[in-house]
């Protein structure tokens, strides 16, 4: 009997493992010794070795490229149209390619002219660029290679795959995306073996408006439906979430599988700051006192609350907001205020490392989350690691999760503002105690409990 | 007694609800007053454009118009009726007349919606003022035909209601909801595939219900489970043929399976067959003939509250789900294939539902009709 992991996602991620796929990637190392992988494609379910999974070690290869700066981010601010976009577009990755081969000190100046230039035409291009489009955009930036729609409608035909009866199939990348339940529920229907699934959340059902489009709310309703009558097991984020699968199965009129929460780890620690690091955070635009959120730029996280509350923050203590996120949709006004205000009290970062990002928490005054809604929210779990004052919309799932928080209502934005400017005057220390939360090692411990290995 | 029956519709070969009642009340009619009753289906249709100066740029109202050459209309053998029956407002100046002819004459009033209600939300969109002008004069022909009539025939609670209220006398109302004919076919119908795995969505095409099916299931092949697909009959399959492929459907294609305008033999057969029914009407008079179809079967129904206009009393049904967007037709669409898969519904469990059936109305029409009309 055999215990297997699906590392789809991970193996067509393109990024840095964060989210759905940090966890994939986690477990697949913690368990690396004791379980074989599979990997979806071209409708088949094949056995892939540990070392064909993309690791971290190949995501650090890849050189950085200062994504924070103001070029890129007016890039970024220009999806959604179509010739110009594409010239733009083609544009950046060409400046991309040649950026990786010069040195850090030439790569902002470079930019910053061609910025300048570029600048020059922002106006006669605005004029024959479209406004961006709510759409399924998030097919293209959530950082993993689609299957296309057409081949995800019909099963209607002999699946390969290495599975025998008795055996164990675990999935927790994003399933959806390659209609996994569908295919393991007609390999169900030849061969018994137990399948166990994750939730991360049930948002698209409950919170249909953050959700990039109609069409993706369908695909991922559909997955959850099918993880309902298909799944064995059902591992959860988070209490909160388990009630809302819950609520779900009853409504579509099923009995909910057996399930178990499994909360998020980190593996984030305190440390005093190094010397040399205040160089090393001018490079994103940091000048001092900052304020980060982390997560990808999309309706759902509600950046604009938060860049609100720093805009009308009553006093200017110089205090910069530092978003780090993937750009996800509907994020173009978002992006075209941070490129107009020139990262004076907003700054977006993207594609950055686990080192550097450790060294912007560890660096920061305070993290805020205004989400609307979450399944879990890793980054306030690895911000109260780092010991850092955390503000959490007053949703169920932090309250939950984070109790230690500090909870604001999610829209107040004056709320957001007036603590904005407490932490700006040092009124929320960071923690002396840091928070001692789960590791991964942990966690994958509680998954190898579960898998009863 | 000779009856005449001033139409809209041509009542030979009905395709949709608005003829198929038109069809039954005659045969009410005659099963009430005798075999003598004529069809008088003066609709002159587009041919109005060319009379009409105006309201020349209002969409939709060449019915309307008709009102004003319906007299030149009336024969000779019009007037030495005993009975009368007018279906839609703009017929009753021909009514009027035949009855300022014939003093004697029955006339009766059976309403198939309220018309001024339904041209206004039709019209909504125009922006003119001889819009409110013509909304007007159907409301004012509509109140006149009922408070005229002998007897008035409503085809919902909510229509009595509001005759009620614009002054007709409530005791010349008489309710007769829009019924189905299954039961003439139910015992052709062949065994049911117990691998039925498909909704059904039949109806004509009707802008405003097209939207509705649009709003509600456009994503339904993200969302549809393996092998479950939409069949669709009637005209409205011609509107998606030609939607399916937009922009605004990609998510449509391969969810849905089109079977265009079908004989009453097959429509009840799939009917018949199907797992669930689907009714996406979003406005409308009246009531809707393929509610009463859908409820007579016993299918898991996925329905808008307005498809319900008319039989309020069965919304709370266990297999009736009310949508109003695509998170509920979602959750409907799962939870009735689960009921279905479960085996919760068994549809031979579920109450024989006569009352649904134009046979039924047939059958107690006369009587009720003739105690109306204290006959």
């Amino acid at each position: 009997m055999t215990i297997w992991l699906n590392v789809t996602t991970t193996n067509r991620w393109n990024g840095h493992a964060v989210g759905i796929s940090r966890v994939e990637l986690e477990l697949a190392s913690a368990l690396k010794e004791r379980i074989k992988f599979f990997e979806i494609r071209d409708r088949e379910f094949k056995e892939v070795a540990y070392q064909q999974i993309i690791s971290e070690k190949d995501v650090e290869k890849k050189k950085y490229v200062p994504r924070n700066s103001r070029l890129f981010q007016f890039f970024d601010a220009q999806k959604g149209t179509s010739t110009s976009w594409l010239i733009l577009k083609m544009g950046g990755i060409a400046l991309s390619l040649i950026m990786r081969v010069l040195p850090d000190n030439f790569q902002e100046s470079i930019l910053s002219n061609l910025y300048r230039v570029i600048r020059k035409f922002d106006k006669q291009l605005k004029k024959r660029i479209s406004p961006i489009r709510v759409d399924d955009k998030s097919a293209k930036n959530s950082g993993i290679n689609r299957i296309p729609s057409s081949e995800l409608t019909s099963v209607d035909f002999t699946i390969n795959h290495p599975f025998h009866h008795g055996d164990t199939v675990v999935s927790c990348g994003l399933d959806w995306d390659y209609s996994l339940v569908e295919y393991v529920n007609l390999i169900k229907s030849e061969i018994d073996f137990k399948f166990v699934t994750w939730i991360y959340d049930v948002i698209p059902v409950y919170y249909p408006e953050v959700i990039s489009s109609v069409s993706h709310c369908a695909r991922l309703f559909k997955h959850f439906a099918l993880v309902g009558g298909v799944a064995d097991e059902v591992v959860y984020i988070s209490e909160n979430t388990r009630r809302d699968f819950e609520k779900f199965c009853h409504q579509i009129g099923l009995k909910t599988p057996p399930g178990r929460v499994i909360t998020l780890a980190s593996d984030f620690e305190i440390s005093t700051p190094k010397e040399g690091e205040t160089l090393e955070l001018s490079r994103f635009g940091i000048r001092g006192q900052y304020i980060l959120s982390v997560g990808t730029l999309e309706p759902r996280k509600n950046y604009w609350t938060l860049v609100n509350a720093r805009s009308s923050m009553v006093s200017d203590e110089g205090l910069q907001l530092v978003i780090i996120g993937r750009v996800g949709w509907s994020t173009g006004d978002l992006l075209t205020y941070v490129n107009h205000q020139k990262g004076k009290n907003v700054i977006i970062l993207n594609n950055i490392t686990d080192d550097e990002l450790n060294q912007l928490y560890q660096n920061a005054s305070a993290l805020m989350s205004a989400s609307i809604a979450e399944g879990f929210n890793l980054p306030a779990l690895e911000a109260q690691s780092a010991g850092l004052p955390t503000f959490l919309s007053d949703i169920p799932t932090h309250r939950e999760l984070f109790p230690q928080a500090e909870f604001i209502a999610t829209f107040d934005t004056p709320a957001w503002s007036r603590a904005m400017q407490e932490v700006a005057q040092g009124r929320y220390p960071k923690s002396v105690k840091p928070f001692i939360g789960k590791r991964w090692n942990e966690y994958a411990d509680e998954v190898i409990a579960l898998l009863k290995m | 007694m000779r009856g005449i029956q001033v139409t809209t519709y041509n009542p030979n070969s009905p395709i949709h609800g608005g003829k198929i009642r038109s069809r039954a009340l005659s045969e009410i009619f005659v099963a009430t007053f005798g075999p003598q009753i004529e069809v008088k289906n003066y609709y002159i249709g587009t041919k109005i454009d060319s009379l009409s100066v105006t309201y020349k740029n209002l969409p939709q109202i060449e019915d309307v118009l008709t009102a004003d050459y319906l007299e030149s209309m009336a024969l000779q053998e019009d007037v030495q009726a005993d009975y009368v029956v007018c279906e839609q407002p703009w017929g009753w100046p021909l009514v009027a007349f035949l009855k300022s002819r014939n003093p004697k004459l029955l006339t009766i009033y059976s309403s198939q919606n309220i018309e001024s209600s339904l041209k206004e939300r039709i019209l909504s969109h125009v922006d003119s003022t001889s819009c409110k002008q013509i909304i007007t004069r159907i409301k004012k022909l509509e109140i006149q035909a009922a408070g005229e009539a002998d007897l008035v025939i409503v085809c919902s609670h909510s229509d009595r209601d509001w005759f009620e209220n614009n002054g007709v006398e409530k005791k010349k109302i008489i309710y007769i909801p829009n019924s189905t004919n299954a039961d003439r076919f139910t015992s052709t119908l062949t065994t049911k595939n117990d691998d039925s795995s498909y909704f059904l969505l039949a109806s004509s095409s009707y802008g405003p219900t097209n939207e509705s099916f649009m709003d509600l299931f456009a994503a339904a092949n993200q969302f549809l489970p393996p092998k479950t697909e939409i069949k669709v009959v009637g005209g409205i399959s011609n509107y998606l043929a030609t939607t399916v492929g937009s922009r605004r459907a990609t998510d449509l294609d391969g969810a849905i399976h089109l079977l265009g305008v079908v004989t009453d033999q097959k429509l009840h057969q799939l009917l018949n067959g199907a797992m669930g029914i689907i009714l996406p009407v979003k406005f409308g008079g009246g009531t809707n003939l393929k509610t009463a179809e859908a409820l007579y079967y016993n299918k898991e129904i996925i329905a808008t509250r307005e498809a319900f206009r008319g039989f309020e009393g069965y919304i709370n049904a266990s297999n009736v789900q009310i949508v109003r967007d695509t998170h509920d037709a979602m959750i409907a669409v799962w939870k009735a294939i689960n009921r279905h898969r479960s085996g919760v519904v068994d549809e031979g469990q579920m109450p024989v539902r006569d009352e649904l059936t134009w046979s039924y109305w047939t059958e107690t029409g006369p009587k009720i009709i003739r105690e109306a009309l204290s006959l």
